[in-house]
């Protein structure tokens, strides 16, 4: 773990990810783009066309409140 | 329910905010799947520079793209909102005019990366944002996105 308390990966795991960032290298962005780009409904998220919030703690304070907890958008602890 | 981001509607935003003269970096994990980052994601997030010339250039591309704005909501992006999220266009996105972690559009833009004619943050800029977001999500993304973010630079070199 580091300063900022995120988890470091165990060998198998870093080896793992490093051989799917070769497979990812290969493809072509508009490939990428494929296999990245998916569209899930998220609820109360997508649910209006438009926001805007004057400041990100706004923003933030607003997915706290109103988003389904494990959607994550809320805050770590 | 807008259609899923695909690689053409990144060239639309590119060419439109091009011919708009919009100053913007792609960041989040769209940014990091344009530098090669093997996931998944939902919309795509634009950091745009918070100038009233720039905010108003944002609002004209993004009809120009086809996001049908209401006067009301354009001017929501001409006032340079820190946040500004819709999903009544083409696809998601994601307007970010202060991103967390980020001290400057000028900062990020000096160490962006091009890749095939999209500025993109770097990715210790991406990483930054989301260490200072600090959500559920950003917390199980790190620890990969920092993997990739050593075999990204050691590539470059």
């Amino acid at each position: 773990m580091d300063a900022a308390g995120i988890q470091a990966p165990g060998p198998g795991e870093l080896r793992e990810w490093e051989a799917e960032f070769e497979a990812a290298a290969r493809r072509p962005l508009a490939t990428r783009f494929r296999y990245a780009f998916i569209h899930t409904y998220k609820p109360v998220l997508d649910d209006a066309p438009f926001r805007a919030f004057d400041t990100m703690a706004d923003y933030r304070e607003w997915c706290a409140t109103n988003l389904p907890e494990w959607l994550g958008y809320g805050p770590a602890v | 329910m807008a259609r899923r981001f695909e690689y053409a509607q990144a060239e639309e935003i590119r060419e439109a905010f091009r011919r708009h003269g919009v100053r913007y970096l792609f960041i989040g994990k769209s940014g990091a799947i344009l530098l090669g980052y093997p996931d998944t994601t939902q919309d795509a997030d634009v950091f745009v520079e918070k100038t009233p010339e720039n905010a108003a250039a944002v609002a004209e591309a993004l009809r120009d793209l086809g996001f049908p704005l209401t006067e009301p909501q354009a001017d929501e992006v001409r006032h340079g909102k820190d946040f500004v999220q819709i999903r009544s266009g083409p696809f998601d996105l994601d307007i970010v005019f202060a991103p967390d972690g980020i001290e400057t559009f000028n900062d990020a833009w000096a160490r962006r990366v091009e890749v095939e004619g999209f500025p993109v943050c770097h990715l210790d800029d991406i990483i930054a944002s989301k260490k200072a977001a600090n959500r559920v999500k950003d917390r199980e993304t790190l620890p990969r996105l920092i993997a990739f973010r050593e075999y990204w630079l050691d590539r470059r070199r």
